[in-house]
């Protein structure tokens, strides 16, 4: 293994609706195929690979399983075939830790785990280093794609939204609960399992599945062609608010500023991609995390959750979450289990 | 009562003749059934060129007498029965009711022509499977067993598929899970297809635990070893009445009806007896009637401390204990 002594800081690579697209990783990071389905990578780049397999004609899966052992930016190219990816993001929970120190921080980052992305656009990442990255990706040809969400829409609209040159199609949101289990319950399988090709069809039909529900639920992702300038800046801002979801909100100004663009062209960009403006997508996002600290058993009453989310009144905690959930804070909330003093 | 002669088979020709030989006719993936024989939806997915689904949520209004006829050998049904209620009698060559349906999963071989009596008023919730025996061998294949046992198991010659079976909690939590959805959905078709790839998931991984015995029988083997079930189930109270006379009453020597018996049930009939009167000891201790002493006498056990010592060893607790989780 001596031979792939300098490995690459950037690298690019495409991804299709074929089994070709994984040669890029071969050729450059040194990457093998053991079957037609998994491809290991090196051990000194990172440990684990991926598994690729046609689900039907047009729904391709991808399992990848990585723990990186050096820092490497990935960049997907745009891809030309007409296709869409799904990605569910399915890497070990940050847990919730506090750091007890002077500023009282603490140290939660929230994400949305699922994303759908139009093949077209370029995306660059960098994974953690030592860190478990596991995610499930589905491959949806947009002809696919099409016979499934065109029920719900007017012909001329259906065109344009599945036109790469008019629209790009995007939707970018939580993993719904049950998609969750089926992909959890599959995580916990060996892919050497006799029964791994079929448990891994029956879960990627599923997600597919509600991923056809959702998207005609809230309506066709047509947003127009966003700029990948504009999307990565918005993108940006998004993750610095799921980082700071214990603060309050920072304002519209300050964010189009990070973003560095018009607070108008801004917020019409943010609504675009999350369906809701960035205020009410902040206190939306700061109460689902109030649900996951009022049902974590690590706080011994209501009212400090209520601090904790920067909320200087109980009671309007209470009536926001009631509003929300439709349900109040008691009724969600787990006590801390016996103290010792 | 209605006679339906029909095949199944992983290639979708068979649907029509089904819907023909029930009087109704093949709407895209529904089969329209009159409202007299069946309310409800009857309705097929090809999977994949190896796997096929029947997906039959109905209600009869009339009795119905299935005849299955199979004309391709290439294929096993992998049959999910939720059927409420005692409705399903599989029956003999001259059509006589031999016995109840105990089991709600099946696995059976192409080859054998089955012949079962729905009755009216049964509430029916069936997902049949149509599998490519080269798709089971292939699976099979993976899991270790050897070139020449598959020879010899998916030889028509030497074997029969059969395998009756209790589904596991796992199956049945898919199957409930995608009652849930209405067939107007429009995923519906995908999430019919994950169900059919979990189902199988879950069953093939099953019967790899189980003993596989090989062996070649006739449609009338299965009858005859239903009959004598029924027996066993009949008379659970009594005792267990021996190997030589219930392959007399069969008709079979021992050695042979031992091994169909545990072919076809995954049993011993011993031990299926014993299970029966345990669960039917549960069920009594459950009621809240009978001390474990009445209940020892009433079902025939030695005495009450060897059907305590069974009790724990079934079902990992003690009857008194098993009185408080209750």
């Amino acid at each position: 293994m001596s031979a792939n002594k300098d490995i690459p800081e950037t690298f690019s690579h495409t991804m299709g609706l074929h089994t070709g697209w994984r040669q890029d990783f071969m050729d450059q990071l040194g990457a093998r195929l053991i079957n037609p389905r998994q491809l290991i990578f090196p051990d000194h780049i990172a440990h684990g690979g991926s598994y690729f397999m046609e689900i039907v004609p047009g729904l391709m899966a991808l399992i990848v399983d990585l723990t990186f052992q050096v820092k490497i930016e990935f960049t997907k190219v745009g891809s030309t075939g007409a296709f869409c990816i799904a990605y569910y993001d399915l890497s070990d929970e940050t847990s919730i830790h506090h750091v007890n120190g002077a500023e009282h921080k603490v140290g939660y980052h929230s994400k949305l785990g699922m994303a759908i992305v139009d093949a077209a656009l370029k995306s660059t990442y960098t994974p953690p280093i030592s860190e478990r990255m596991y995610s499930f990706r589905l491959l949806i040809s947009k002809e696919l794609l099409k016979t499934y969400l065109q029920g719900n829409m007017p012909a001329h609209m259906a065109e344009k939204a599945f036109d790469g040159k008019k629209n790009n199609i995007f939707f970018y949101s939580h993993i719904d609960s049950r998609t969750r289990l089926a992909l959890l319950r599959l995580k916990e399988r060996s892919y050497d399992d006799p029964s791994f090709e079929l448990s891994l069809k029956g879960a990627a039909l599923q997600a597919f599945g509600h991923l056809i529900q959702r998207m005609n639920e809230s309506g066709p992702a047509v947003l127009g062609r966003l700029s990948e300038a504009e999307t990565t800046q918005v993108m940006r801002t998004e993750e610095y608010l799921m980082g700071r979801l214990l603060e309050v909100f920072p304002g519209v100004d300050f964010l189009a500023d990070m973003a560095g663009m018009s607070i108008s062209r801004y917020n019409k960009v943010f609504k675009k991609l999350f369906k809701t403006s960035p205020n009410s997508f902040f206190l939306n996002e700061k109460l689902l995390l109030a649900q996951v600290l009022l049902t974590s058993g690590k706080f011994n009453t209501i009212s400090e959750v209520a601090y904790e989310l920067g909320y200087g009144k109980p009671g309007y905690f209470a009536k926001v979450y009631k509003k929300a959930f439709n349900r109040l804070p008691a009724e969600d909330f787990a006590k801390t289990g016996p103290i010792y003093k | 009562m209605k006679e339906v002669v029909h095949p199944f088979g992983v290639e979708t020709d068979w649907i029509k003749e089904m819907a023909t030989a029930m009087g109704g006719y093949v709407k895209g993936n529904h089969t329209i059934v009159p409202d007299d024989v069946h309310t409800g939806i009857r309705y097929t997915l090809s999977i994949n060129e190896d796997i096929t689904v029947l997906l039959a949520d109905v209600t009869y209004h009339q009795d119905v007498l299935f005849k299955l006829r199979n004309d391709k050998t290439d294929f096993a049904g992998i049959y999910f029965n939720l059927t409420e209620g005692e409705s399903i009698h599989i029956m003999d060559e001259v059509s006589r009711p031999i016995g109840r349906w105990n089991y709600n999963l099946a696995i059976v071989d192409a080859q054998l022509d089955l012949d079962y009596l729905v009755k009216a008023g049964s509430k029916s919730y069936n997902i049949s499977i149509f599998v490519k025996k080269r798709m089971l061998r292939e699976y099979l294949s993976k899991t270790g067993i050897l070139t020449e046992v598959l020879d010899r198991i998916f030889d028509e010659e030497q074997n029969t598929i059969i395998h009756y079976d209790h589904m596991s909690g796992n199956s049945w939590h898919i199957i409930n899970e995608f009652r849930k959805l209405s067939p107007e959905s429009i995923s519906f078709d995908l999430f019919l297809g994950a169900t059919v790839y979990n189902l199988l998931s879950d069953y093939l991984e099953h019967l790899m635990n189980r003993e596989i015995v090989i062996g070649k029988l006739l449609s009338s083997d299965i009858t005859t070893i239903m009959a004598s079930q029924s027996i066993l189930i009949k008379d659970v109270a009594g005792v267990f009445p021996g190997i030589a006379a219930l392959a007399a009453e069969a008709c079979m020597s021992e050695t042979k009806y031992k091994k169909l018996y545990k072919k076809i049930t995954g049993f011993t009939p011993n031990s299926f007896f014993l299970n029966n009167k345990l669960e039917l000891a549960r069920e009594l201790l459950a009621s809240g009637q009978y001390t474990i002493g009445e209940i020892s006498d009433k079902l025939n056990f030695a005495n009450a401390s060897h059907l305590t010592e069974l009790f724990k060893n079934n079902f990992g607790v003690l009857p008194k204990d098993y009185l408080t989780l209750l």
